[in-house]
């Protein structure tokens, strides 16, 4: 069925043998592609009780349906497992250029079983399956073991690569997978499953076209697109940005954003141009969430002012598929580098109080080489630092490092310990809350997680729709599984019946009210992001809606259906359910995938813009759950939900693995 | 759309050398073949079949012609949107990057017109329709480079 070839491939490490399989359309048809493709095949194939480090675990790594069609923003890959770090469905989403190569070889997605001996890594072209001696490149960080590789199986085409670092390889729980010189599928520990299988890299270079149904179609709606975004935007210089960040504070009601203007911001600034926006809106949680935008005034937050993230840009960065290009590739110090991205920037400043700016390119820079999610790093850090300026942990138990709020020398000495495992690094490599555990003593409090994972650098006390999908989402600890703003964005109230249309200007308070509104409002997103996931859309673009950027219409034309916005958002249903039965069969109990209490404002904050503000967390996630037809007190899937979604039907069948 | 060989074959070669795919076997002299599996349809090896031998996915005939009467693929960088999935797409490499001043933006280019197997993969990917294929002036002794 055009778009997809049709196969996916299995791969079984321990026994170094591959194979083919060929999948009916009636799973395309209910899941897609990406991220739904995987749901399918690895709730099925993955044990019940499954250790996330043991042969029984399966990798998987799935590009969109689209991917590789002439449509844009569909050059997303994503890889998926049972997460070692919150023991839940774990998947990551990465840009770079993958997505097409793993089309390109003829699969629709690469399924990994099994552990080697040896570290090996695995070529695949245009009909071949290898697995190659990967100890000349076991240790390497990822941007030289993608040089390495290159050279070494040196083919007519460039391939495209993804692999681990030595973070990886040492099973850090907060590790990610590295691919096109420095983009990371971070989240979820999946370098930590890769590692574990001794698999050191996917090297594809396969150049098998891509077929669609209605290329004239997809065409004709891609230039509409092109056209939208060619359009210029006035927006004021960063100078601005703090004074317009203080403004949303300060007004009494919650802007609805409209995203063609987040788009003109990353498209002039990439995420850098939220940075002190963020900070003084009251988005960006300072010193591990207990501080607020007064303790990184103006003076500080100038110091990572969009201009002096960009300054030494060489180019500009455009992952595959991508018009907007939010990357670039600085030079600094005489090396190409990716620019750090808001997330990273802000871990590693406001988080920790550093100022430091040059730290945070070269913390950067190794946390991609080493292959280590740069959230989770930062927010572990955070940590470890709470704990010394709480008597927790001795300066003896940290090594002797002078760990405090912004010593940056010893943020980066701690950052390539935790790189390296070594000494107090080994403890941290883990995450906080794994750390928090070993060290007891009540650490658990200051370690800001949700169902184990460190939270991104955006408040759920600005914007509680964040800590919702936290916790309700069957991957925890995600701020891209959903939020309100991201509602506001995509104003599918427009093509979907049914849903609450946000005013221009709302109360404040609102948000933070956990009624049927509210809720209705998240089972939407969680349903469209896993649509646009199964699709292999970027959420940049995703902010711009489906109004302007023709995601439906695409499907269309690209599989030749004929279906209805309603239609999609219940494939993206249908995914989302199937995710949370994934968890149910690993023995996870949604009630008790829990968040640190202080990030939904427990106890509240005593003053900036989030002060005195709780969210309502538990209210909100049951209505949520009813919502998505869950039982809205366990948060198990009615039996006629699972029927109306043809998940009773497809989990007997003895399809995918 | 795999393709296949005739028994018009004469056994020069000429497929298996310009394969970007590895897809084609067989003995000099001898009937090649072409592995189904492996072939991505670029229809390069029926370009430079003397013999005409070799027929595309729909069973039609691939017409030889000479290297420098091949279409190259002519891009429109006013057009272009810097989104990489010509690059990509093409099984040779004979596409690169050019730096667009002043917003450093990367612009699709023909940088190894000496490679382009005219297969057409990055106008077909093309999501605005930024590239032409244009009959090029290329040597007809120039082979690919590297092979």
């Amino acid at each position: 069925m055009k778009p997809a070839s049709g196969r996916i491939l299995w791969v079984d490490l321990t026994s170094g043998a591959s194979r083919e399989e060929a999948l009916s359309d009636a799973i395309y048809d209910q899941f897609l592609g990406g991220l739904g493709l995987a749901a399918a095949v690895l709730t099925r194939a993955i044990p019940a009780g499954a250790d996330p480090l043991g042969p029984d675990n399966v990798l998987a790594f799935v590009p969109g349906l689209l991917a590789g069609t002439p449509s844009f923003f569909t050059g997303r890959w994503m890889a998926a497992a049972k997460s070692p770090l919150t023991g839940t469905w774990g998947d990551a989403n990465c840009g770079g250029n993958l997505a097409l190569a793993i089309r390109q070889c003829g699969y629709d997605g690469i399924f990994i079983q099994g552990i080697s001996e040896k570290p090996v890594y695995l070529l695949l072209d245009n009909g071949s399956v290898e697995l190659r001696d990967a100890s000349a490149v076991w240790g390497k960080d990822t941007v030289e073991t993608e040089r390495m590789l290159t050279e070494e199986v040196s083919l007519p085409k460039r391939p495209a690569i993804a692999s681990i670092g030595p973070a990886g390889e040492k099973r850090s729980l907060i590790s990610g997978i590295v691919n096109d010189g420095g983009r990371i599928a971070a989240r979820s520990g999946l370098g930590a499953v890769m590692g574990s299988k001794r698999l050191k890299a996917l090297v594809l270079a396969g150049s098998k076209p891509v077929q669609t149904e209605a290329p004239e179609e997809m065409r004709r709606l891609s230039r509409r697109l092109a056209g939208i975004l060619a359009k210029r935007f006035p927006l004021p210089g960063p100078g601005v940005f703090p004074w317009l960040g203080a403004l949303l504070r300060l007004l009494p009601w919650t802007v609805r954003l409209d995203g063609i203007l987040l788009a003109e911001m990353l498209c002039r600034w990439g995420t850098s141009g939220m940075n002190e926006i963020s900070l003084q809106w009251g988005d960006a949680p300072v010193l591990n969430w207990a501080g607020s935008e007064r303790d990184f005034p103006l003076r500080s937050s100038s110091s990572i002012r969009a201009e002096r993230i960009m300054a030494g840009e060489e180019r500009r960065y455009h992952c595959l598929a991508c018009p907007l290009g939010c990357g670039s590739l600085l030079r600094r110090s005489g090396e190409l580098m990716h620019k750090p991205e808001y997330e990273t920037i802000m871990a590693f400043t406001a988080l920790l109080g550093n100022t430091d700016l040059e730290a945070v390119f070269r913390l950067n820079e190794a946390l991609n080489r080493a292959g280590m999610d740069t959230i989770s790093a930062g927010g572990t850090v955070a940590w470890a630092i709470e704990c010394v300026e709480r008597g927790i942990l001795s300066r003896q138990e940290v090594d002797g490092l002078d760990l405090r709020w912004g010593n940056a020398e010893a943020i980066e000495e701690l950052v390539r310990k935790m790189t390296a495992r070594e000494g107090i690094g080994d403890l941290l490599a883990d995450g906080s809350r794994k750390a928090a555990q070993r060290v007891g003593k009540d650490s658990q409090a200051w370690a800001v997680e949700a169902g184990g994972q460190e939270l991104a650098l955006h408040d759920s006390r600005l914007d509680p729709g964040l800590a919702l999908h936290a916790v309700a989402d069957p991957s925890p600890g995600r701020h891209s599984q959903g939020g309100y703003i991201y509602y506001d964005t995509y104003r599918l109230w427009a093509q979907v019946p049914g849903l609450p249309r946000p005013h221009l200007l709302e109360p404040k308070g609102k948000r933070f009210q956990a009624d049927r509104a509210n809720a209705r409002k998240g089972a939407a997103v969680s349903r469209f992001h896993q649509l646009y996931n199964a699709a292999g859309l970027c959420m940049f673009g995703a902010y711009l809606g489906p109004a302007r950027l023709p995601l439906f219409s695409w499907l269309n034309a690209a599989a030749g259906w004929k279906r209805s916005p309603a239609e999609y958002m219940e494939v993206g249903w249908r995914i989302q359910t199937l995710r949370q039965l994934f968890n149910l069969k690993q023995g996870i109990d949604p009630r008790a995938i829990g968040i640190t209490p202080r990030a939904v404002g427990d106890p509240p904050l005593t003053e900036g813009g989030n002060r005195g503000r709780r969210a309502p967390i538990r209210e909100l996630t049951s209505l949520y759950w009813e919502e998505m037809g869950w039982d809205p007190k366990t948060g198990i899937p009615t039996e006629e939900t699972v029927e109306a979604l043809g998940l009773g039907a497809f989990l007997e069948r003895g399809e995918g693995g | 759309m795999a393709h296949s060989i005739t028994a018009d074959c004469i056994g020069c070669g000429a497929c298996t050398r310009i394969c970007p795919a590895r897809a084609v076997s067989g003995e000099i002299k001898g009937c090649h073949r072409i592995d189904p599996r492996r072939c991505i349809g670029c229809s390069a090896c029926g370009r430079v079949c003397p013999a005409g031998a070799v027929k595309d996915g729909n069973g039609e005939a691939v017409e030889r012609q000479p290297r420098n009467r091949w279409a190259m693929p002519l891009i429109d960088s006013r057009s272009c949107k810097s989104c990489g999935l010509c690059l990509a797409s093409c099984p040779v490499t004979a596409l690169g990057w050019i730096l667009s001043f002043p917003e450093k933006r990367p612009k699709a280019s023909l940088e190894r017109p000496e490679n382009c197997l005219t297969c057409g993969f990055c106008r077909s990917i093309c999501p605005v329709g930024a590239i032409a294929l244009r009959p090029s002036a290329i040597d007809e002794d120039r082979t690919l480079s590297g092979r």
